[in-house]
């Protein structure tokens, strides 16, 4: 199903010789975490604010679950999206499980459901609730801060989730881990969230889909994968560095390279890995090891092997080896 | 001396106590007009360049008007009068809390509207639950300048007839009688303080933790 779809959607901003949004059309399936990545200026957060009106197209429309949003009350629109951004703009007068409070407070929710709420998402941000709770937003580290504006996002439980760079201001470190965590809340909450970035390895790293943008269009609107072996243009490509193999290596998985386990096929004592494993180790551990074949090996049980035949096959982007498609 | 001028407080105690009540009545009514004239203005400025260079400018001019020159001028319309004496501390009163206001709400973080506004607030929402808390310290820190000027200046109303503590300085002026200048100056002077006091408490009572 979708969720928010773009229809020839154009920003002009007057005295501007071209448009800052141009004609961008893609559709996002609901429960998916889509990515618009590009360089500064390319309009991303731009078409991101489209979807809660902080900025209103000059020409084509936005379609919340089918509707219109310029059919919604825009105070209400706001109200159903999550929004963290990069700032996080937590409100400095107010305690952590107010900031969170905000949004149902707002809606109007219950009292002992609005408590309950901030201490479920504090859990969810692995902030410990009885810690937290009273603090200012002065009191907290930028990581810390940011995870209470995630928590603020989602706390009107929200149809979708919109963030504006919302790591680039921390450091690398807990960038990861924050990642992780968004990541892992995503497997669990399955929200519709459209996720701006200029970072093309957090981009390739959370994304179901990329949307890849430049000076106002969309030039590829594809899967992290696609988008790095398949790459559109020559934009494209010097963008997500598809040329440079040994960071495709390390952004590819051994999931997306390997096959499954030949009928009848033992393993014996070939090297394990996991599936999501990148391929880059890999190939150290084949190089390493000296073995032809390694052994995906996931909870204990091998479900599949690997060859340098097959990771050479993933970089290129052209699939299998014709061999695995027939012996499949 | 000090003495002396304890005496003569106790011998005219009701006259004392009636130019204090007038003298606190000068200040209040004017720092009040301040606030209810120049926080709405100040959140007007803060939003419109345009309304800023206006009105701000015009207040600070206003300011450069030395304060007994004021009173001269009201003269004429209002007479000897509380009214005379009042707007010339209103006057007075208005430029800090104007420059506070504005400056405070111009300092508001813009994502922290930002979000806000994202979050779903309306206008006034964001003003009242946002805007307003983090700029009532900064305000409030005007309304003390103006507070602690006017409650110093009310002194000059006596000048004009306007009454306050300014009675004993003027009549000790009169009669070269400083024991009688120091029963208005002192109630000034600690009026002026518990003012300044009473105000940064609340000023730091209501800070936003940083």
């Amino acid at each position: 199903m979708t969720a928010i779809r773009f229809e020839d959607v154009s920003k002009h901003y007057p005295g501007s010789p071209r448009p800052a949004v141009d004609l961008c059309s893609f559709a996002v399936e609901a429960g998916n975490l889509v990515v618009l990545l590009g360089p500064s200026g390319c309009g991303k957060t731009t078409l991101l604010k489209m979807t809660n009106r902080l900025v209103e197209p000059s020409a084509g429309a936005v379609y919340l679950d089918d509707t219109d949003v310029r059919q919604i009350d825009v105070t209400s629109l706001r109200r159903q999206t999550g929004y963290v951004i990069q700032q996080v703009g937590l409100f400095p007068h107010l305690t952590v499980a107010q900031n969170i409070a905000v949004v149902p407070e707002l809606l109007g929710w219950p009292r002992p459901r609005i408590a309950a709420r901030v201490d479920e998402l504090l859990e969810m941000v692995h902030l410990v609730p009885g810690e937290y709770r009273h603090r200012y937003p002065a009191q907290l580290s930028g990581g810390q801060q940011q995870r209470v504006g995630l928590a603020r996002a989602l706390a009107g439980e929200p149809r979708v989730l919109l963030m504006d760079e919302p790591f680039g201001a921390i450091d690398a470190i807990t960038r990861a881990s924050l990642q992780d965590e968004l990541l892992s809340i995503q497997r669990k909450l399955h929200k519709t969230i459209l996720f701006v970035t200029h970072d093309v390895d957090e981009a390739l790293r959370l994304a179901d889909k990329i949307v890849v943008m430049e000076a106002g269009r969309v030039v590829q609107y594809d899967t992290p994968f696609a988008v790095l072996t398949r790459p559109a243009n020559d934009f494209v490509r010097d963008l997500v560095g598809a040329d440079d193999t040994l960071r495709q290596l390390s952004l590819l998985r051994v999931e997306d390279a390997m096959t499954g386990l030949p009928t009848g096929y033992a393993c014996r004592d070939e090297p394990a890995i996991a599936p999501e494993a990148d391929l880059r180790s890999a190939l150290a551990l084949l190089l390493r090891t000296r073995a032809p074949v390694l052994a995906v090996v996931e909870d204990g049980r091998p479900v599949g092997i690997l060859t340098l035949e097959y990771i050479r096959c993933a970089t290129r982007g052209s699939g299998k080896p014709a061999k695995s498609r027939s012996a499949g | 001396m000090l003495g002396q001028a304890f005496a003569y407080a106790v011998a005219h105690l009701h006259e004392l106590i009636a130019a204090t009540g007038q003298h606190l009545l000068l200040a209040t009514v004017a720092l009040g007009i301040g606030i209810v004239l120049c926080v709405p203005l100040g959140v007007w400025t803060s939003r419109s360049p345009v309304a800023a260079a206006m009105v701000i400018n015009a207040v600070n001019a206003l300011r450069v008007v030395p304060s007994l020159a004021i009173l001269f001028l009201a003269l004429p319309y209002f007479g000897l009068t509380f009214t005379s004496s009042a707007i010339a501390l209103t006057i007075l009163a208005l430029p800090p809390i104007l420059i506070n206001t504005d400056a405070a709400l111009r300092t508001v973080n813009p994502a922290v509207r930002e979000a806000a506004f994202g979050m779903g607030m309306t206008q006034w929402q964001v003003l009242w639950r946002v805007e307003a808390p983090l700029a009532l310290s900064v305000v409030i820190s005007g309304v003390r300048t103006a507070a602690v000027e006017v409650m110093a200046s009310a002194t000059l109303a006596a000048f004009i007839g306007g009454g306050g503590l300014g009675i004993f300085v003027t009549r000790g002026f009169a009669l070269y009688d400083t024991t009688i200048l120091l029963v208005g100056a002192v109630p000034v002077a600690l009026l002026t303080l518990v003012t300044e006091l009473g105000l940064s408490l609340l000023q730091r009572a209501v800070r936003v933790p940083v």
